[in-house]
């Protein structure tokens, strides 16, 4: 296989149960004007994947909302007038006002620059994505409330949907501790989980888009076809190895991690299978339970899960 | 740094200022800050005026799309353009959706073909606000319309909004290919085959005249005839400006200038003698009249039936031995600026050919003239320019037939008058009576 081969390359989108969840959500909350949602969930169980899926998905069903993604970094959070979440966005829009532009001017060129960006696609909405909510101070949060203060007066909507840490449940209780609630109305009220794959069917619907699913721009056909092309005319599928997978899988997951794989290992299980069965490929080809193990050694899932734990505790 | 301008581009022949002043808007970036973005700080010899710099335009070319139709000066000559740092004219109606033509800046071009109306020139106010560009005292940079040029920025905003009326870059694209299509042919006209291109520019009276030709010629139609401006079209022919005389009867045509030329025909009044025996063989009553009235005036004021013949004839033989007529010590010099003129260029020596095609100019100017339907009185000056290159082909209007034989018509009133102290001729082709000394601000034509 090929060092550029989309599988290794990571430049495939899978629809798999959780992300048509999440798409499925999350533009019902665009549809209701919702002001604020957010998803939570373990490291690596697929939310920037998720992020930049609807990145692309709100636009195709919503073709008058304007949709911007930012990904939350944290610079310089002490200081109000420096918020990192205005600067992020003037940075990403490339807007550079001199030294001695004022923070309020600042937020304004930002302001206007969405209504410029929304009013060139017919949009009274404005979906803000922001991966790693939980980067976020809370003076970046009285930002947002004022950019969606200051978009609402021009009758433009703005709907926040945030990916973050289970650990963004720190955050609203600090904001309830401090009594800003309206944030918290706005922004954090609607907290959902995003799980991985949870179940030996979830796992072997992720295997079957491996199957079944082409993407036509990457490959023109799916991966196991493309790896397998023997195989696959005899009849061989990956989905049938799912049962041997998430044995595996399940049998060295700890913590957060049991009954809810990273959509990560998984994938990184099916590269190795699919590399390695590359070179064998036959009329006959069948996966031996060791490869499997091997698979999922490979994938660190073992390491991963204690350290992520361990950390934790 | 990157450029943003709004997804939607600068509309169909947008002017370069207009786009520019959009670009400091909506990056938020101060006019001297972007032309050193573009590496263009130092305005170039050529362009000391205009705000673009070569530098500019590359970079902006760099940026945006192709801003070959944005640019006034591939529409017509640099000489030819107005800044718009000076005189900055826009259409009152453009301005409501935040546009500005790339014609705009063309000098005499003084209609918007969209809207059908004469275009602004925006007061002192409005210009330096404008072309400020983005300050940060206003984010978004919105005015209102001001009250007294009709001028105001709309903001990116309202542009892009009002820019989802159906059909509007359509028609700005179809008014704008028809005047980029017109000022190609006017700026072709400039080059080997005449100067006629300057004048246009230049000259509200050649641009006047030569719309009309310009239209038959070409097959198109002015900027002034879209917006519905009714245009003195009569006849036109190209002439060969010069011939060279080879033997009796026999001229080569299209050659250039040489002695030939000069030793065709010897004096000025052989030549005028030759084009009053063929324009006015039968017109010989009609000059003799004029010739009376042309006249020492002898305190008393004349008036005749009017013969465009022998008054082109008249004004000709003038023009040769007169630089300016009437003389200074007639109240008819108090019309024309004759004081503040600089001293008059020596006496032309026409060729019998130059002789006929002021003649036949003259002609149709007078034709153009009396179409108004307005008195006028006529002025002699030295600075018209009849021929506009010195080699080359010469754009001729013809007059009508009905317009040279009007003396014999007697349904036809034009009037020739001269008033009793030696003033100028005065065409009378209004109807209501005409009284000298009341009529101050009568119209000119200067031949």
């Amino acid at each position: 296989m090929e060092h550029s081969h989309p599988l290794l390359s990571r430049e495939y989108r899978l629809n798999t149960p959780a992300l048509l969840a999440v798409i499925q959500n999350a533009c019902f909350k665009v549809l209701m004007r919702k002001t604020g949602v957010v998803y939570t969930g373990e490291p690596r169980v697929g939310k920037t994947v998720c992020c930049e899926a609807l990145l692309e998905e709100i636009p195709k069903r919503f073709p008058n909302v304007y949709v911007l993604m930012i990904p939350a970094t944290n610079k310089d959070a002490s200081s109000p007038r420096y918020s990192s979440i205005v600067h992020q966005l003037i940075e990403q829009e490339g807007i550079l006002p001199k030294a001695r532009t004022t923070f309020i001017q600042r937020q304004s060129m930002l302001v206007e620059r969405l209504k410029i960006r929304a009013e060139a696609r017919n949009a009274k909405q404005i979906v803000l994505l922001i991966d790693e909510l939980s980067r976020l101070s809370i003076v970046d949060f009285t930002q947002l409330a004022d950019i969606y203060n200051k978009l609402r007066a021009e009758k433009i909507t703005m709907t926040v949907i945030s990916f973050a840490m289970p650990s963004i449940q720190k955050v609203v209780e600090e904001f309830l501790r401090n009594d800003d609630r309206h944030i918290i109305g706005r922004f954090l009220s609607d907290i959902r989980p995003l799980q991985g794959v949870t179940t030996l069917g979830q796992l072997n619907q992720v295997l079957k888009l491996y199957d079944d699913c082409a993407n036509e721009s990457l490959l023109g056909h799916s991966f196991t076809r493309n790896v397998l092309p023997q195989a696959y005319a005899a009849g061989f599928r990956l989905a049938s190895t799912a049962p041997d997978i998430w044995r595996e899988m399940s049998r060295v997951a700890a913590g957060k991690y049991v009954n809810n794989l990273p959509m990560e290992h998984v994938a990184q299980v099916v590269a190795y299978l699919l590399v390695i069965l590359g070179g064998d490929d036959s009329d006959t080809l069948i996966v031996p339970q060791d490869l499997v193990e091997e698979a999922v050694r490979e994938s660190n899932f073992r390491e991963f899960c204690k350290n992520v734990t361990d950390l934790r505790a | 740094m990157e450029i943003y301008y709004p997804e939607c581009g600068p509309m169909p022949y947008e002017s370069i200022y207009s786009i520019y002043i959009k670009l400091s808007h909506s990056n938020f970036v101060c006019l001297p800050d972007l032309a050193r973005q573009f590496g263009g700080g130092v305005p170039d010899e050529d362009r000391s005026h205009w705000l673009i710099t070569r530098k500019i335009e590359r970079g902006l070319e760099n940026n945006l799309l192709d801003l070959t139709a944005h640019l006034p000066w591939t529409h017509a000559p640099a000489n030819a353009l107005i800044s718009p740092m000076a005189t900055f004219t826009f259409c009152i109606e453009c301005v409501k959706f935040g546009y500005h033509s790339a014609f705009n800046s063309i000098n005499l071009h003084r209609v918007c073909p969209m809207h059908k109306r004469s275009l602004s020139v925006a007061c002192d106010s409005c210009r330096r606000r404008f072309f400020k560009g983005f300050t940060n005292a206003h984010i978004p940079s919105v005015s209102e319309r001001c009250d007294k040029c009709g001028f105001q920025e709309i903001g990116l905003r309202r542009e892009i909004r009002m820019r989802r009326s159906l059909g509007l870059e359509a028609a700005l694209d179809y008014f704008g290919r028809a005047q980029a299509d017109w000022y190609r042919k006017i700026y072709e006209l400039e080059g080997a085959e005449s100067g006629y291109s300057g004048l246009y520019y230049k000259s509200d009276l050649a641009r006047t005249e030569l719309t009309g030709a310009g239209e038959r010629l070409f097959e198109m139609l002015s900027p002034e005839s879209l917006a519905g401006v009714r245009q003195f079209s009569p006849p036109f022919m190209v002439a060969g400006r010069f011939r060279t005389f080879v033997h009796e009867r026999i001229y080569r045509c299209d050659s250039d200038f040489d002695l030939g030329d000069y030793l065709r025909l010897h004096s000025q009044v052989e030549i005028l003698s030759r084009v009053k025996n063929r324009f006015l063989a039968k017109h010989s009553q009609c000059y003799e009249d004029g010739c009376l009235i042309a006249g020492y005036p002898d305190g008393q004021s004349r008036t005749i039936p009017l013969c465009p013949l022998a008054l082109a004839f008249i004004l000709l033989c003038i023009k040769a031995s007169n630089h300016v007529w009437p003389m200074p010590g007639s109240d008819f010099v108090l019309l024309s600026d004759f004081n503040r003129r600089k001293s008059p260029k020596p006496l032309t020596n026409w060729t019998y050919r130059e002789a006929v095609l002021v003649f036949l100019t003259i002609l149709a100017r007078l034709e153009y003239h009396m179409s108004k339907g307005q008195n006028f009185a006529i002025l002699c000056r030295p600075d018209v320019v009849y021929f506009p290159n010195e080699r080359g082909a010469t754009l001729l209007q013809m007059t009508t037939y009905n317009f040279r034989s009007q003396c014999r018509t007697p349904l036809r009133k034009n009037l020739l008058t001269r008033n009793d102290s030696g003033g100028a001729f005065v065409a009378l082709c209004a109807t209501e009576s005409y009284q000298t000394r009341e009529n101050s601000k009568l119209r000119e034509l200067i031949v």
